[in-house]
């Protein structure tokens, strides 16, 4: 299995009567809650963290696109990530992704991406997600009920803009393009491997079988409740008639090393706490407009990880509380290694993403997390799976893989 | 008090449902962006002087929702087929809020809509101070503390909202909501061209706010005023924004004095 590293990129100082000031860290918080010379900081030890990961053996990392919000300071994940190709050479530059909706022409994104992978020589995963309700119907003001449509054509005209060599010609609903002629073009071939990460809409897990992607569950609450959701995926893969390689699941899943479990608690509550009543913080009618998942996701009741449940949740936890229910795994590293050996098993979890800087986590914590993670954690976990063949994954590091194996 | 049937329409490849009762010329009543209230105590009134056609817009009620019906002008295109169909061109017609800015739509595409028309707290014109209130980030309970001035002075109150909705009747407000997203999303409420178009307009018209309404300024009953010459303005003293429900007894007076 894969096990990369995820960043979100918070914005650490919000004012600790936040809650009390502002109903919603997302869409409308006023940007005078900004100082840029801490955000100057936080992009360079964020960028840093990255990196580091990228050196100490994290199959890949990831960076994702958020808009409005102080939950991660990325509105451009692209941006992030062109630093990132350009100054990593080991594991696959994970980018999750573009919300293509928001993209006129979408082309933009199928250049950006084609010079990301390029520019990493090859390294580039391409996520195609959705985009939440706040992202997209109110920050960028889409119209919820044709958001999903637009997605798809837009996911087309990308598809079609690296794949078809030579210019060509998109009528669409949305898009009408006289000439798709990409330079550069993506340096994978056929084009980048695709990941869409969804909230557990229905429609989406459709969308990722039909068109042979993974499907990543970017999990806030942990594996225990994250299981119900992607139990839901594999049986839906199983009806289809599909193979239930673990690699069409992505799971992103919080993190927390230290030398003894009391430890993690003094290290990471505070931080965790933070993640949880601060960057969590979503006016419920933001977390979903009305018409942006299908009657058929509402009646099986698959609510948003955000919005009321979440704020109500937020109040009420402790650590004990995060630990029990599963949101955070954390502990000694052989605490770690059992619970995320338990959750990949039971998930089938073949790329596994890790949420380590978590929070107003300072630099020194977090490298003390990776270390840990690194060096105590993966090494006992990567052998999972092993026997499945990954094909949603960079062709040129995959060959690397199997060398550093067969050493 | 006239009888109101409820039949279905076949237009434009779907079903209209439509109420229709009383006798005498036509009248076409567009309903807002909340749905088809049914005939209600204003409607009964108004059927006492001529035959009264409540559609429920397409995605609304029991109408069907064309695929291609996604914004208000397409809305507009819809509804001058029905008329043409159904033989009422040239007839009156009000429109309540999201119905009066289709019912503008309607005047700016065509001088064979109506002969007299009534925007009552119209959507579709931006005002210059303020915002139309974003209906889609409140729930139903707090739009309603917004439209009624005076729940007290509302005297169909207890039969409108008195009991909790049934399921049936809440999937139906989210089918409802759906298509008002569809339809007025982006940008919200207005159309920034509409002002222009509707100096085209030489039906006599007749633009009627509650004078509290809280959900589209009574600035914006001047900025029609001001973009449909001759046009009348009437502002409802102590109402919010349906007078029709609110005041029944002083919409009617107003409506029947000017249709």
């Amino acid at each position: 299995m894969k096990v990369s590293f995820f960043h979100l990129m918070p914005y650490q100082d919000l004012p600790d009567d936040f809650a009390e000031q502002h109903h919603s860290a997302w869409v409308d918080l006023p940007n005078e809650n900004f100082d840029p010379a801490k955000g100057n900081e936080y992009y360079e030890q964020y960028i840093d963290q990255l990196r580091y990961a990228d050196e100490v053996g994290f199959d890949g990392i990831c960076v994702n696109e958020h808009h409005n919000n102080a939950y991660g300071i990325m509105p451009s994940p692209n941006l992030i990530a062109s630093v990132l190709a350009n100054s990593t050479n080991n594991g696959a530059v994970i980018v999750l992704g573009n919300s293509l909706a928001l993209y006129n022409p979408p082309v933009r994104v199928a250049e950006e991406m084609a010079m990301i992978d390029v520019i990493s020589g090859g390294r580039l995963v391409a996520g195609f997600p959705v985009g939440t309700s706040m992202d997209t119907t109110f920050s960028y003001g889409q119209v919820p009920i044709t958001l999903r449509d637009r997605h798809t054509e837009a996911h087309d005209v990308v598809m079609q803009a690296w794949t078809q060599h030579h210019p060509t010609i998109f009528n669409g609903k949305y898009n009408k393009l006289r000439y798709i002629s990409i330079w550069p073009r993506p340096m994978q071939e056929p084009h980048p491997p695709v990941w869409v990460p969804g909230s557990g809409s229905l429609e989406t897990w459709d969308w990722v079988l039909d068109r042979d992607y993974v499907y990543c569950y970017l999990s806030y609450y942990g594996y225990l409740r994250g299981h119900n959701i992607v139990k839901g995926y594999w049986e839906r893969v199983a009806e289809r008639g599909i193979d239930d390689n673990p690699h069409r699941l992505g799971f992103l899943q919080l993190v927390c090393v230290a030398e003894t479990d009391e430890q993690a608690e003094k290290d990471y509550e505070e931080h965790v706490k933070y993640f949880y009543e601060k960057m969590l913080r979503v006016y419920p009618p933001f977390a979903e407009s009305p018409g942006y998942r299908s009657i058929d996701s509402i009646r099986k009741s698959l609510r948003p990880q955000m919005g009321e449940e979440a704020q109500r949740t937020a109040k009420e936890n402790n650590w004990k509380d995060y630990i029990e229910q599963g949101h955070v795994i954390a502990g000694s590293p052989e605490t770690v290694r059992r619970k995320l050996t338990e959750a990949c098993e039971l998930l089938r979890i073949g790329h596994l993403m890790v949420l380590l800087q978590i929070g107003s986590m300072p630099p020194e914590l977090v490298k003390k997390n990776t270390d840990l993670f690194a060096n105590e954690v993966m090494p006992h976990i990567k052998g999972l799976f092993n026997e499945y063949d990954d094909p949603w994954w960079p062709e040129k590091l995959k060959s690397e893989t199997a060398e550093a194996v067969g050493d | 008090m006239p009888n109101f049937t409820e039949e279905t329409i076949s237009v434009a490849g779907g079903n209209l449902q439509v109420y229709k009762g009383g006798s005498g010329d036509p009248l076409l009543v567009l309903h807002g962006a909340g749905g088809n209230a049914g005939p209600r105590r204003y409607a009964q009134a108004l059927a006492e002087k001529f035959t009264v056609y409540l559609p429920s817009h397409p995605g609304y009620g029991k109408s069907d929702r064309p695929g291609w019906v996604e914004s208000m002008q397409d809305l507009a295109c819809f509804y001058t087929w029905f008329q043409e169909q159904e033989g009422l061109e040239n007839v009156r017609a009000i429109g309540f809020s999201m119905g009066g800015w289709l019912a503008a739509e309607m005047l700016s595409m065509t001088g064979h809509a109506f002969s007299k028309v009534m925007l009552v707290g119209a959507a579709g014109i931006k005002p210059n101070d303020g915002e139309i209130t974003d209906i889609f980030i409140i729930n139903p309970q707090q739009i309603r503390d917004l439209v009624y001035h005076d729940p007290s002075q509302v005297p169909e109150w207890d039969e409108m909202f008195g009991t909790d909705p049934t399921p049936e009747q809440a999937q139906q407000a989210e089918g409802d909501r759906e298509m008002a997203i569809r339809l007025t999303w982006r940008p919200y409420m207005h159309n920034p061209r509409l002002p222009a178009k509707l100096a085209r307009v030489s039906v006599p018209t007749h633009i009627l706010w509650g004078e509290n309404d809280n959900l589209v300024p009574v600035e914006c009953a001047g900025l029609f005023h001001q973009a449909i010459a001759g046009s009348q303005v009437t502002v409802i003293p102590n109402c919010g924004h349906s007078p029709q429900i609110e005041k029944p007894d002083d919409f009617v007076q107003a409506a029947l004095a000017f249709l």
